[in-house]
């Protein structure tokens, strides 16, 4: 029915807006504002960071983005984002991606850790930045996350195109140091001239943090390992007859 | 049909059309991100492609038997929004089986349906739900008897066309090649 790698079927062009829709009417700012003040919002006040970074789609890696993710630390071990494509007010939520510490990714079978990228080359290169905050700042949360993995799902792949979030969640890849996984330069550039940052120099001065110790068979970045990338399919399932009540067998 | 989860949804308008919701499995500060759920008016929704449809769900079920509700916001306030999420389709994916016991978020994003008619939700979920906020889906149900679902009604191809949705995880050669289907091919 739907697969993360093949484009989908045609939407109506509309007026080019993505998503399509009307501005905002008075009721429902009512109602959300009205929400805001007597609701307690807690999980969502726990977004802490706010990082700009750079994912590669893991069915096609000509395909990078830029992300900006909101970030909730659960624990020593394991961090939650709420992925967007921009930092603005009318960002579109793209997807989600948890991080979870090198120690963690060990304890994981291999046919999970096959869905999970290392940090290391894109927190130490540079990609991975906190807009608005001074990498001194950063720097000791920045030598941890470089030892972490995350597994991050890409719901509406508007690079694409997409108006609406369409087709089947995309598996996402981090950027590394080899072949198509490298950023553009042009994606970069455009991204430190927006938010006036330097990834140049953000590099520079994390180029000496200490490198993630291997782990046992570590069996993460797949890709670079196998040649071998995942595409995701969403299909029907067959439903069973139980005693007059349909369930289905998976 | 037989995993049922509570969910608790934080919510944002795109525009007055669309919706996009972050999904924890508790209103806690310590709540676990388990997923993600789009919500689009009927207009948007019938611009979808049939081979879409199938994986969102509508809403009228949910807000007319009172199991969906705004925690802490009055009555009047809070049936004026579901009067019109009544008429909604929502596309949502959950990425954490909290419920059989995952203590990390392991395997493959899952397409969730909604409930759609009564029988479906489990009494037991229900009865926690209904004490834990002072609610009664009873009679919340009389409250919202006027609201309408969507005006074609209810899609056909909708909520998995009455059958279930799984996903699978396909190997692939890595790409880019020339043969690759997700980048339009330019010829000069």
């Amino acid at each position: 029915m739907a697969s993360s790698d093949k484009a989908p079927d045609s939407m109506p062009v509309g007026d080019g807006s993505v998503p399509p829709g009307k501005p905002m009417t008075m009721g429902h700012q009512v109602v959300d504002k009205t929400a805001q003040m007597l609701q307690t919002l807690k999980p969502i006040k726990q977004m802490s960071q706010h990082v700009c970074t750079f994912a590669v789609y893991g069915h096609d890696m000509s395909r990078q983005i830029e992300t900006h993710h909101y970030i909730t630390r659960l624990n020593q071990d394991f961090l939650q984002c709420a992925v967007y494509d921009s930092d603005e007010p009318t960002a579109r939520l793209i997807g989600v991606e948890y991080i979870v510490s090198d120690r963690i990714l060990d304890t994981l079978p291999p046919d999970e850790q096959k869905l999970w990228h290392s940090h290391d080359h894109e927190v130490t290169s540079g990609m991975w930045m906190n807009p608005g905050v001074p990498e001194m700042n950063q720097r000791s949360e920045l030598e941890n996350m470089a030892h972490t993995y995350g597994k991050f799902w890409c719901t509406w792949q508007v690079d694409r195109g997409d108006k609406l979030p369409l087709g089947a969640p995309a598996l996402m890849m981090s950027p590394q140091m080899v072949n198509m996984s490298v950023i553009k330069p042009e994606l970069v550039r455009e991204r430190d001239r927006k938010f006036k940052i330097s990834t140049d120099e953000a590099r520079k001065s994390r180029v000496n943090f200490p490198v993630s110790k291997p782990g046992n068979a570590r069996v993460a970045d797949y890709w670079m390992h196998t040649g071998k990338s995942f595409a995701v399919d969403i299909e029907q399932v067959e439903m069973k007859d139980l005693g007059g009540q349909k369930i289905p067998s998976i | 049909m037989t995993r049922q989860v509570e969910a608790h949804h934080y919510c944002g308008h795109l525009n007055e059309d669309m919706r996009q919701c972050l999904i924890y499995d508790r209103p806690d500060a310590d709540a676990r991100l388990i997923g993600l759920e789009y919500i689009v008016t009927e207009e948007l929704f019938l611009t979808l492609p049939d081979t879409e449809k199938p994986m969102w769900h509508s809403h009228e079920y949910e807000v007319k038997s009172g199991v969906l509700f705004l925690p802490g916001v009055p009555g009047p306030v809070e049936r004026k929004d579901l009067e019109k999420v009544a008429k909604t389709y929502g596309k949502t994916i959950h990425f954490w089986q909290v419920d059989r016991g995952d203590e990390l978020p392991l395997g493959l994003p899952q397409v969730m349906m909604a409930l759609t008619r009564d029988g479906q939700l489990y009494p037991s979920l229900a009865k926690d739900v209904e004490s834990r906020y002072g609610v009664s889906f009873e009679k919340e149900r009389a409250n919202r008897a006027y609201m309408e679902g969507p005006t074609h009604g209810i899609h056909p191809k909708a909520n998995a066309a009455g059958i279930g949705l799984k996903t699978v995880l396909r190997e692939i050669e890595c790409k880019p090649s020339v043969q690759s289907e997700s980048v339009p091919r330019v010829f000069v």
